[in-house]
């Protein structure tokens, strides 16, 4: 299974959950913003990067984990992704999760003033702030996804 | 090979119709009675077989074409399909002043008024036919 976590950039909400996925941060316990900035991709990504799918690695149960930023099009990877599958007749599954339902005002801000304007200091103290206080959010998205997984594979 | 045609608007469905109807029909005429996907304003549709033997595919969304493209290339990739096994055609800017009227009206979320725009594309008589005049 790939599951691809798809964000604005590709670069704080999706990288966050991909890494708590993956089990480079720790679910129950709030990263400190040096472990945040610290993370493969976390605030790297920019507009040359959009709609690029970057592999983050493999979960416990050898799911391979990729992140992506889409812009603002929430919709179009799960389209556009289940018409190729389609198309081509895949037969490895896939799963593409919008991490946006984990934003707050300050990793949207934050994150545009980091990689939109270049103002990293500043950027980066908001946006950290900001993903410390989504930790939780993004942890339960996670958890659901490893549940939605799970009633997958589980024979009925 | 598989051919998808890109675009913002439901354009790019007008296209791989185009393409895939000139094999069926020896022709550039789309019915547009028989196109329902006009009014979708994102979407990924089966076309058919051009004369060729290409599988025509059309996929649409309000985005800039760059997102797009990237999407269905990075996903191939993803899954190791080449790229002889594909191609991504951009929909041309069509030369009928109409036509380019009604895509800056889907451009614009104006779907009534491109749909209008269309139907003023018909042929003449109870012919529901679209000269369709985007794919060169």
């Amino acid at each position: 299974m790939k599951i691809i976590y798809h964000c604005f950039g590709g670069t704080h909400a999706s990288v966050l959950a991909a890494a708590v996925h993956t089990g480079r941060l720790a679910p129950d316990r709030v990263p400190a913003p040096d472990d945040l900035l610290s993370l493969p991709l976390y605030d790297k990504q920019d507009g040359k990067d959009y709609g690029r799918i970057v592999p983050y690695g493999r979960d416990a149960r050898g799911n391979e984990i990729f992140v992506l930023g889409r812009r603002s099009y929430a919709q179009a990877p799960a389209m556009v992704f289940r018409g190729l599958a389609e198309a081509f007749g895949l037969a490895e599954p896939f799963t593409a999760v919008d991490t946006a339902t984990t934003l707050n005002w300050p990793m949207k801000v934050g994150g545009y003033l980091s990689r939109g304007l270049k103002l990293q200091g500043i950027g980066r103290l908001i946006v950290t702030w900001g993903s410390r206080r989504a930790y939780p959010k993004v942890v339960a998205l996670v958890a659901q996804v490893r549940e939605d997984l799970d009633k997958e594979v589980r024979p009925k | 090979m598989k051919v998808f045609y890109v675009h913002n608007t439901p354009f790019s469905g007008l296209a791989a119709l185009a393409q895939a109807n000139l094999s069926q029909w020896g022709a550039e005429m789309i019915r547009l009675d028989h196109v329902g996907f006009l009014a979708h304003r994102q979407h990924f549709m089966r076309a058919g077989r051009d004369d060729c033997g290409h599988e025509v595919y059309a996929v649409w969304m309000k985005s800039d074409g760059v997102v797009l493209t990237r999407l269905i290339k990075s996903f191939c990739d993803l899954y190791g399909i080449p790229p002889d096994q594909y191609t991504i055609r951009q929909v041309p800017r069509p030369q009928s002043l109409r036509l380019r009227l009604a895509m800056r009206a889907y451009q614009a979320g104006l779907f009534g008024a491109a749909h209008w725009l269309l139907r003023r594309l018909e042929l003449p008589g109870k012919s529901l036919a679209l000269r369709l005049a985007v794919v060169d």
